[in-house]
């Protein structure tokens, strides 16, 4: 299995690769009225209005880094922007070499953990996806992107 | 109708005289009807005549026995009682006392005479009194009149002691007059040959004094000689010294001169030397050195140049880098997706994420070298910098060594410039030096001749001046000799003019006393005249003064004549008229208070001791405390409210006895108090010396003993004071320390206290003070004494409360008391020098 490997602070993230649409440089964030809390504003992508969601707040992962990027993923039928400090590589790891998260990590969020990764001695926190945002959080996003939608569409109309 | 008494003599004697009528009318009834029976018996008449007169004797003898009985009970008896109180009086007994207790004409009578023998007792104890003081003075004075008798006595005998001794004088005088009239005469004559003695001394002086004037005169002209000689040797000398000096001084100059030509000529060979190496040499360097530095300071701008734009060439490199890392992150990215691709390709993809992973290294590796470049530049940058900074640093000090150089340029100019002139001035000095030596030879060959000439002169003058010596001291020799013989006579005239002076003057005296005791003779004479008369006033007033001496004999004889009488009259006894009377007089020393104030305030404890002893008590207000002291000394007053003062006087004179003293607000003593007005300058007890004082009433304790005591502790004598006063009552002390017109008074403290709040200061306490004092005369009797003490002390009960508000606002109930409770007034009187 194949991972785009980025990091925020001095933590190695892992995210599934056929999950990632685009790695994309940092660009103008528009923060929208409307927009629930939990997401930082929206950017363009060739014409595309994409939410964006800073996994540094979300993790609560103080970052001194200056440098940051976004990983573009899908999110159900949607495309939603990660903002990361810095993407390392993309590596692929055998499923030998991923472990299921010990019990101590219990304590975290468990449901963003798919597993841990070995490599070159240090370790990759893989993450799903799936459960980076609660169900009251994915409906308000729907319902964002309702908003999104009609504000493109209004902006297309004028 | 006049109503008649009952009881009284005239009711008697009306009732005696109706009685009498009765009997009367009764007795002639019977004697009618007799007369009857007798007309009809006309024969045994004579019987009947002398039975009738026999009746008529009896009934009048009885009728008179009766009439006797009576008047003897009413009358006669109270007469011979009273006849004998009149012959006792007329005998001079006054103890006396009609004892009659009917309530008739008589009884009133006698007991009006009863009271009249004792006011009369009063009087008599008074005059009495005062005879003895009239003959305890008549006695002193017959004493001092011995004494002055006496005096006079001796008196006449000096005064005829004087007479003699005057006499002798006089007698001693005229011999002395006749002495001196005798010395005058010889005086005379000495006088007479002393002033031809005089005369020829005169002459003698007036010719000396001739000489030695001549003599003067010479010497003087001598002296002008000699001075004039040894001033022409003085000045030849001086001037031999100054040509000399001149010599000496034209050599030096000469010498001096010839150095200043030696150093003119080196100087100006210096300032050649000077001017054609500064001009040839040193400005040609200078100016070489000036054109280095200019060069320098191109080659160093330009360098400056060079390096800012190498700075600047940095700068774009560092841009360049710039973007060739943007281009790297750029295909880092796009690397990246590339792989990303590949992967979601599978299979299909593998080459191309190969193709992806080298291109990212490839853009690694860029980045890895652009940012070793971006440093390398960096560093270069910071050296440029650092190198500009020293270049401009190098500018600076280039251009400080240009301007150093141009400074040593001027300063050599003006070195050329000043040894040119120096040159010119040496050259100047040098000729001008030249002229001054020759001349400077001429001066000393001249000096050279004037010196040998002023020896010439100074040998010469000095044999003179010897000569001259010789002269004055022969002149001098003279005038001595003439001085000698000028003093020696002028002298001998002086001494002969003294002597004639003082014969002319023991002449005078002589004549002066002469005269004088001529003059003290006559005065003798009329001293003499006078003290005869003198002699004769003593006499009479020796002769007076017997005669004044026999008409006090007279007197002391008459008063002893009159103490005689008196003590023939039997006194009543003092205190002993209680028993007869019954009236207990109390008397009071006003300390200060007016009468009737006195008497209002004293009645009612007078009422209430009267009930309470069931005698009369009578106030008695004594004129003073004279008075008082008297009072109770004589017994008229038989007990008496004293102040402290008084009662000790009284104790000590009169034996009076201590009963109560009185409390005031409930304290049984009470204080002094000095005080001083709170805003004047009075701050202590030594303050009030040498000021004005106020005190209270004078036999009072607390207002003037007590005070006078204080001061005296603090040194203050009465003296001492300014001026003091005595005032009636404590408030008027106050009063006159408040209004200023006293620095400080005495008063007691509860009226001190009431005007602390009206600007009086306190000063001084006393110790505690004994109050006013009930006393008892010595005669008054011991019963009564106790009887008095409980009636006065229980006066401060409720019952007696009411009477004692009338008693001043002080008093406040009495409180037993003895003669030990006044030992403090007797310490202070005999301190004061008054016990």
């Amino acid at each position: 299995m194949k991972f785009t490997v980025f990091k925020i602070g001095k933590e190695d993230f892992g995210i599934e690769i056929s999950r990632v649409v685009e790695i994309l440089n940092t660009q103008k964030v528009y923060s929208l009225p409307e927009l629930p809390d939990f997401l930082s504003g929206v950017i363009t992508v060739r014409g595309e209005v994409i939410p964006l969601l800073d996994l540094r707040k979300r993790f609560g992962i103080l970052s001194s880094d200056t440098k940051e990027l976004i990983i573009l993923i899908r999110y159900d039928s949607e495309k939603i922007g990660l903002l990361v400090d810095e993407i390392k590589e993309i590596i692929s790891l055998n499923p030998e070499e991923i472990i299921v998260p010990p019990a101590i990590f219990k304590g975290l969020k468990e449901r963003y953990l798919a597993g841990l990764g070995k490599k070159d001695e240090g370790i990759i926190i893989l993450l799903n996806i799936d459960y980076l945002l609660t169900s009251e959080e994915k409906i308000m996003l729907k319902e964002a992107e309702v908003i999104l939608e009609e504000n493109a569409g209004s902006e297309k109309t004028a | 109708m006049r109503k008649i008494a009952r009881g009284s003599l005239e009711f008697k004697y009306l009732i005696f005289v109706i009685t009498l009528l009765i009997g009367g009318i009764l007795w002639t009834g019977i004697i009618s009807f007799s007369a009857v029976s007798l007309e009809k018996i006309y024969g045994t008449s004579l019987n009947f005549i002398i039975w009738t007169v026999l009746m008529a004797f009896i009934g009048v003898s009885i009728v008179a026995f009766l009439f006797w009985i009576v008047a003897r009970r009413l009358v006669i008896k109270p007469i011979q009682s009273i006849e004998k109180a009149s012959r006792a009086l007329a005998e001079g007994d006054l103890s006396f006392r009609i004892n009659i207790s009917s309530n008739d004409e008589i009884g009133r009578m006698s007991s009006a005479f009863n009271q009249s023998l004792s006011s009369l007792g009063d009087i008599f104890q008074r005059v009495s009194n005062g005879s003895q003081r009239v003959k305890s003075v008549a006695g002193k004075f017959e004493q001092e009149f011995e004494r002055f008798t006496e005096n006079t006595k001796l008196e006449s005998e000096a005064i005829s002691n004087i007479a003699t001794s005057l006499e002798q004088m006089n007698s001693a005088a005229a011999e002395i007059a006749q002495s001196v009239e005798r010395l005058a005469a010889s005086t005379e004559e000495k006088a007479a040959s002393m002033e031809q003695m005089v005369s020829s001394i005169s002459e003698i002086a007036n010719s000396s004094q001739q000489l030695s004037t001549a003599v003067d005169s010479t010497s003087v002209s001598v002296e002008e000689l000699s001075s004039t000689i040894k001033e022409v040797a003085y000045k030849a000398e001086e001037l031999a010294a100054t040509s000399e000096e001149t010599l000496a001084a034209s050599e030096e100059l000469s010498s001096s001169i010839r150095e200043v030509e030696q150093s003119a000529k080196d100087s100006a060979l210096l300032s050649d030397k000077v001017k054609n190496d500064a001009s040839t040499f040193g400005m040609e360097s200078v100016e070489k050195t000036v054109e280095g530095i200019q060069n320098i300071k191109l080659s160093f701008a330009k360098t400056s140049d060079y390096i800012k734009k190498l700075g600047g060439r940095s700068v774009e490199i560092g841009k360049i880098l710039n973007v060739i890392d943007e281009i790297t992150d750029q295909t880092t990215l796009l690397a990246l997706n590339a792989a990303i691709l590949a992967a979601q390709a599978g299979e299909h993809g593998k080459s191309f994420s190969v193709v992806a992973d080298e291109i990212k290294d490839l853009a690694d590796r860029t980045s890895y070298s652009t940012r070793e470049i971006a440093e390398l530049i960096q560093s270069v940058q910071q050296e440029v910098r650092d190198a500009i900074v020293a270049m401009e640093d190098g500018m600076k000090s280039v251009e400080e060594g240009l301007m150093v150089a141009r400074d040593a340029g001027d300063a050599l100019g003006k070195i050329v410039e000043t040894s040119i002139q120096s040159a010119e001035m040496s050259d100047s000095i040098e000729r001008s030096t030249a002229e001054q030596a020759r001349t400077t030879r001429l001066v000393s060959d001249s000096m050279e001749k004037v010196k040998n000439m002023v020896a010439q002169i100074a040998k010469t003058t000095q044999e003179q001046s010897k000569g001259a010596l010789h002269i004055t001291q022969e002149t001098e020799r003279m005038r001595d000799v003439a001085g000698h013989i000028k003093t020696a006579t002028g002298e001998q005239l002086i001494s002969a003019r003294q002597i004639s002076e003082a014969i002319e003057l023991v002449s005078d005296k002589s004549q002066h006393i002469v005269r004088s005791v001529n003059e003290q003779r006559s005065g003798a004479n009329q001293i003499f005249k006078s003290i005869e008369k003198i002699r004769d006033i003593p006499q009479e007033n020796l002769e007076r003064i017997l005669g004044i001496d026999h008409s006090l004999k007279g007197l002391f004889k008459n008063t002893e004549l009159l103490t005689n009488e008196l003590k023939r009259i039997r006194l009543p006894e003092t205190g002993g008229d209680f028993a007869a009377s019954g009236v207990i007089r109390f008397g009071i020393e006003p300390a200060g208070l007016a009468d009737t104030d006195i008497s209002a305030k004293f009645r009612p404890l007078a009422e209430y001791l009267g009930k309470k002893l069931g005698r009369k008590v009578e106030l008695r207000i004594s004129s003073d405390h004279e008075g008082a002291l008297r009072d109770i000394g004589n017994g008229i007053a038989h007990i008496s409210f004293l102040t402290p003062l008084t009662y000790v006087i009284a104790r000590k004179k009169f034996g009076a006895e201590v009963i109560v003293t009185s409390m005031m607000e409930g304290r049984s003593g009470h204080r002094s108090v000095i005080a001083a007005r709170a805003e004047g300058r009075i701050r202590s007890l030594e303050d009030i010396n040498g000021r004005n004082f106020a005190f209270g009433y004078r036999h009072s304790v607390s207002g003037h003993i007590a005070p006078r005591t204080m001061l005296l502790d603090a040194g203050i004598d009465l003296k001492n004071l300014l001026h003091y006063e005595y005032f009636n009552s404590h408030e008027d002390v106050a009063e006159a320390v408040l209004s200023g017109n006293f620095d400080a008074g005495g008063l007691k403290e509860s009226a001190a206290y009431r005007y602390q709040g009206k600007g009086l200061s306190l000063l001084k306490f006393s110790q505690e003070l004994p109050g006013f004092s009930v006393c008892a005369s010595k005669s008054f009797p011991q019963t009564l004494k106790y009887e008095l003490e409980s009636a006065l002390l229980s006066f401060a009960t409720p019952e007696g409360s009411s009477v004692l508000l009338n008693q001043g606002e002080n008093f406040t109930g009495f409180e037993k008391a003895s003669d030990a409770d006044f030992t403090i007034v007797k310490d202070m009187m005999s301190k004061l020098g008054m016990f």
